[in-house]
């Protein structure tokens, strides 16, 4: 019965949104509804199913991730479990009738480290589906909530576009390049197909620090994502032998490259924050300072 | 032709600082204009927008391993560090030793391809054929298909410079300054006619293989990220209107990707060069640059920014500002109709910005809050605008005003462009001193 209920809603079929309504007269009472979801594409969009077949309000529905150390006191609590067919579900709604634009934008927004990610596309699918919007959806940047998953799909875009560049790969001694990052999105999956197209003859892996996540690209074959609770991190590598001269050679190439008369460490810093500097090897001495600027 | 100045023994880290050295003063490090998917056998892509991969302690980017071939040159030019009569330690790559460089600086994801320059070494001809040779190598040996700019050498053959655009994605020819006096004074063996000749032949190049790949889509790509050159600004007398008409010009007629704008840094000592006390004239060139922009994205020509009555930029107005200022019978815009070549003319609206409005007001009126979200620098559109008819602020139209206020917001200015020049003194201040310290330390750090 619920699935008839999305599949009404994905029609766009107006008399569901009436429905919708009265069921929130069925349930009888006025409190928060909060959802809590696992914090995954799967868990959110799952989230997104439920609210359809629950019928919620969804004005005074919220999804939430995880866990909260504050509860509310006059709110409704379920939890959902992720379920891999409801997510595959709202996945196709949102590409047939979003378009492919609008759903790229909306996994990375996804890929958010922002608590409020899974309120913002919840919501902004719900505005979607009412069908008001003229144009794309992502584009109606009046709605606070399309506004705020547009704001974190920028943020972790621009975060991945910086990686692909700042990310530094340092050859092992059986000759995988590895690389370590450290993002606050989660854009190791968004930054994998343009390594594999790039190194297509190459074994690289791409190491999100943080999350334990790691990319892994075998020469010839396609690529995969995978988490490692104690995998191997830089510190455990052994680099070969060549690894060491090509980055003095690269660490005197980027000295050499600066005019001393036009010399702005400031405008460096930001173009590419500490947080970055941390992982690449041309800045090896600025450690301490990016640890500093964590403490602060 | 065995003789060679250098000595043979160097080693490949010599060579790099001293090549990296002499090619620091280019100032094109864009890896943007080409998109390429890789084939699968080789290294390599390219991506439309451009990859930056690091920063140099000046802020610059570095995205390309810029070098130059060799750094023996036959001419004399007064600007370059370079130069013939100048003594600073020579070198030269061999192709083999640049493209293991770059493979492996490539490999590990340091930089997004080649920038190969040059000096001339015994004429025209045998050093851009060095230059084909080695992008041929890089190209077909090591199979790279990543980013590639090169640089043609005025006065070459023709059938090498478009052989070696087959190779590039990106070729470049430094028009060195604006005029041609300035050239003829400062770069004896240059001529103007040298450099504009293989600027047309590259640019007949692309409209030619652009109808070329329409056609037969396999068909070989020649330039495919269009061609940049770079003036060098204050080593001449030139003034900006000169200077932004002949960008003007490079654009319209030559159909260029980009003009490069070099602040002019005192390396050689000569009496036909300005001394700059102050250093190089960034702020000026920060200007250009922003009325670059405007030519290129925002619909300006370079003679509304500028005329021969007012020959120069303001320095303490964006040059947009500056615009607005002067034509304030445009003003105010209402946001919620206006065109998006009007919007775009609104000092703190950019192209972003106005590309968005125009989408998000389909769905209703947008508000002042809506601007704000939406990226508008309100502190400095809010004297242009109207939202539903209204201003943010009852503001005056006028401009002593505007321009009153908008000082007050400013970007933030060397301290001796703005007024206030006051500050607290100490018996051991004396500011005249400031350029000798420099010079005292760099001396010290030698």
């Amino acid at each position: 019965m619920f699935e008839k209920d999305w599949d009404a809603f994905r029609t766009g079929r107006t008399h569901s949104v009436q429905e919708a309504a009265a069921g929130r007269g069925i349930g009888g009472s006025h409190m928060d509804k909060i959802l809590i979801c696992e914090d995954s594409q799967e868990g959110i969009f799952t989230g997104i199913y439920e609210a359809y077949a629950q019928k919620c309000d969804h004005g005074s529905t919220r999804i939430q991730l995880g866990e909260e150390g504050n509860l509310c006191l006059f709110a409704e609590y379920r939890e959902i479990m992720p379920e891999e067919h409801k997510a595959d579900k709202v996945r196709r709604t949102i590409l047939t009738r979003f378009g492919e634009e609008c759903y790229e934008q909306i996994c990375y927004a996804l890929s958010s480290w922002e608590q409020d990610k899974g309120q913002a596309v919840y919501q902004t699918v719900v505005e979607g589906l009412k069908g008001r919007i003229r144009g794309s959806l992502m584009d109606h940047l009046g709605n606070r909530y399309v506004h705020r998953a547009f704001e974190l799909s920028r943020a972790a875009g621009n975060e991945a576009h910086h990686l692909l560049g700042f990310l530094r790969f340092e050859e092992t001694a059986g000759g995988v390049l590895f690389g370590e990052i450290g993002p606050k999105n989660n854009v190791t999956p968004f930054m994998m197909p343009h390594f594999a197209d790039r190194f297509p003859r190459e074994n690289f892996i791409i190491f999100d620090k943080g999350r334990k996540l790691y990319g892994i690209h075998q020469a010839g074959k396609p690529w995969f994502m995978t988490r490692m609770e104690n995998g191997p991190e830089k510190a455990d590598l052994e680099f070969c032998g060549e690894e060491r001269q090509i980055q003095e050679l690269f660490r005197y190439f980027c000295r050499k490259i600066t005019i001393k008369e036009r010399e702005n460490e400031k405008l460096q810093r930001q173009m590419l924050p500490y947080r970055f500097q941390e992982y690449m090897v041309e800045f090896v001495n600025n450690e301490q300072k990016a640890c500093r600027q964590k403490t602060r | 032709m065995d003789y060679s100045i250098t000595d043979r023994q160097m080693s490949i880290m010599d060579k790099l600082g001293i090549l990296t050295d002499a090619a620091k003063y280019d100032v094109a490090c864009t890896s943007s204009g080409s998109e390429r998917r890789g084939d699968g056998t080789g290294m390599g892509n390219a991506i439309n927008a451009g990859i930056c991969h690091s920063f140099s302690g000046d802020g610059r980017c570095i995205s390309l391993l810029k070098i130059l071939f060799t750094n023996e040159c036959i001419y004399d030019c007064k600007y370059c560090v370079n130069r013939r009569s100048n003594d600073v330690p020579r070198a030269s790559f061999t192709p083999d030793e640049i493209c293991r460089l770059t493979i492996e600086f490539y490999r590990r994801n340091y930089i997004e391809g080649l920038f190969l320059s040059s000096g001339i070494l015994y004429s025209p001809d045998y050093t851009m054929e060095l230059l084909y040779q080695t992008l041929y190598k890089l190209r077909r040996e090591y199979n790279f298909q990543g980013y590639i700019h090169v640089k043609a050498i005025p006065g070459a053959n023709q059938e090498l410079v478009r052989l070696t655009g087959f190779l590039a994605d990106r070729m470049s020819i430094n028009l060195e300054l604006p005029t041609a006096e300035g050239l003829k004074r400062l770069a004896p063996n240059k001529h103007r006619k040298n450099i504009l000749t293989p600027m047309r032949l590259i640019q007949n190049g692309i409209a030619v293989n652009k109808n070329e790949v329409a056609v037969y889509r396999h068909a070989p790509v020649f330039v495919p990220a269009g061609q940049s050159t770079q003036m060098i600004i204050g080593a001449t007398p030139e003034n900006d209107y000169q200077i932004m008409s002949v960008a003007q010009n490079l654009y319209d007629k030559f159909g260029l990707k980009r003009v490069f704008y070099s602040a002019f840094v005192q390396v050689n000592e000569d009496k036909e060069l300005p001394a700059l006390p102050g250093g190089p004239p960034l702020l000026r060139e920060h200007r250009l640059y922003q009325a670059d922009w405007l030519l290129r994205f925002y619909g300006f020509h370079a003679d509304e920014l500028l005329d021969e009555k007012r020959p120069n930029f303001n320095v303490l107005l964006d040059p947009k500002e500056d615009w607005a200022l002067r034509h304030l019978e445009f003003f105010p815009v209402e946001i919620n109709r206006a065109d998006y070549q009007v919007l775009l003319r609104v000092p703190g609206i950019g192209v972003k910005s106005a590309q968005r409005i125009v989408k998000a007001r389909r769905n209703g009126n947008l508000r002042f809050e809506d601007l704000k979200r939406i990226g508008v620098v309100l502190k400095r559109a809010l004297y242009f605008i109207t939202c539903g008819g209204h201003m943010m602020y009852k503001t005056k139209i006028e401009e002593d005003y505007i321009t009153r206020n908008l000082l007050a917001v400013k970007e933030k200015l060397p301290a001796e462009v703005g007024s206030m020049t006051f500050r607290q003194l100490s018996l051991f201040d004396d500011v005249r001193f400031a350029p000798r310290q420099q010079e005292i330390r760099r001396l010290e750090s030698v």
